[in-house]
């Protein structure tokens, strides 16, 4: 009996850490995961730099910020689950997500946690056309992404940061 | 005059203000580019690289409006001239060079072409959170702004590998050759032996270097602080 009950444990465990760990369908190998994650985290970039690239030439088009502001929040939000399980270094498949994501969840969690809040309130602000405040808040919603990359990302030999 | 003593030394003249000046602030400011990359100061790191930027497109300017031995036609020599050079390298009693010898003359021009494509390559860099590419980064999209960075990660470390040289060089004149490179570098003159007779260099007005530096400057400032 003990050992069934282990065993129901094990599996219950196992589901749950499955959907705690987000979408990984039986269908979608390591390699997919991790290639669809660069695909979003570099969107990410491309949106925080449509952002920055408005303030820098003045244009201001606020269609253009508001859409990128509305796709890094929403993001923000998914992003925990672009990290199942599984998809680490141990894959053998390239990347830079550090086995910590997984050996420290509750540090990756409360790091990823801090993103959404400021992404929310880049949207509110971006609304608002005003570059001084919209560049403050981008750095600030910056920080939370640097909150994650400097423990969980390892960085390239050759990267200039 | 009277005539030397053997073993008497006297000093000449070789380096004008604006090389000497030149060459040791972009020593400081590699250094400080480096210090600020390892430690991700960004926003430092930039201001270096634009003082970096300055400096070496005012030296262009030098090398064609300066003193003599700072410029581009008194120092870029043939291969020809490399090889005969190179061949005697290995001589204590090589000749002594009034200026930038054959082959140092290719390390500065070497060294010159990376820190100008160093810095350029930083204008469009764009950092993995794409929330502080360099002034120009509007012309490139983001992966292309991450692969720019990359680049500018390899091209660092050719840099390092021709300053290392470059000291490397120095240091075995200073050994072997007995030759004390650096001082001249500081203090812009040559200690030799007064039974050498130096060519007649030219020197350029210290006035000539403002409208190249205020120049360097405009087209530097222009680009950080342009709307692109």
């Amino acid at each position: 009996m003990r050992f069934e009950s282990r065993t129901i444990a094990t599996v219950l465990a196992a589901a749950l850490l499955t959907v705690a760990g987000g979408s990984m369908a039986a269908d979608e190998s390591p390699a997919e995961i991790i290639k669809a994650r660069h695909e979003k985290l570099k969107d990410l970039g491309t949106q925080a730099k449509a952002i920055g690239g408005q303030l820098k030439s003045g244009t201001l088009d606020r269609a253009i910020m508001t859409d990128a502001a509305k796709k890094i929040a929403a993001s923000a939000r998914e992003l925990p689950t672009w990290f199942p399980k599984g998809t680490g270094p141990e894959s053998g498949v390239k990347t830079l997500a550090k086995p910590e994501i997984w050996t420290q969840p509750d540090e990756f969690k409360a790091a990823a946690d801090k993103f959404p809040p400021e992404a929310d309130k880049l949207v509110e602000i971006v609304a608002t056309g005003d570059a001084k405040a919209i560049g403050e808040q981008l750095k600030a919603t910056g920080k939370t992404c640097q909150g994650c990359h400097k423990p969980f990302r390892t960085p390239p030999e050759d990267e200039a940061h | 005059m009277r005539a030397p003593n053997p073993g008497e030394l006297r000093r000449v003249r070789v380096w004008d203000l604006p090389t000497r000046l030149f060459h040791w602030l972009i020593v400081a400011l590699f250094g400080f580019s480096w210090w600020t990359s390892e430690t991700d100061h960004l926003e430092w790191h930039k201001l270096s690289g634009y003082f970096i930027l300055t400096l070496v497109l005012f030296r262009i300017y030098w090398g064609f409006a300066g003193s003599q031995t700072a410029r581009f036609a008194d120092f870029i020599h043939s291969p020809r001239g490399v090889v005969a050079y190179g061949a005697a390298l290995l001589r204590r009693s090589g000749r002594i060079a009034f200026g930038h010898n054959p082959m140092g003359g290719w390390s500065v021009a070497v060294l010159l072409l990376l820190l100008l494509a160093q810095s350029v390559l930083g204008l469009f860099a764009v950092d993995i959170d794409g929330l502080d590419p360099g002034p120009l980064g509007n012309y490139v999209s983001f992966e292309l702004g991450r692969r720019i960075a990359h680049w500018h990660g390899r091209v660092f470390n050719l840099l390092l590998l021709f300053s290392g040289l470059h000291v490397a060089v120095v240091l075995f004149y200073l050994v072997f050759k007995r030759q004390n490179l650096t001082a001249a570098m500081i203090v812009g003159t040559k200690r030799v032996g007064a039974e050498i007779v130096p060519p007649p260099l030219r020197f350029a007005p210290l006035w000539l270097a403002l409208p190249g530096l205020a120049g360097a400057a405009g087209i530097v400032a222009w680009i950080v602080f342009g709307r692109f």
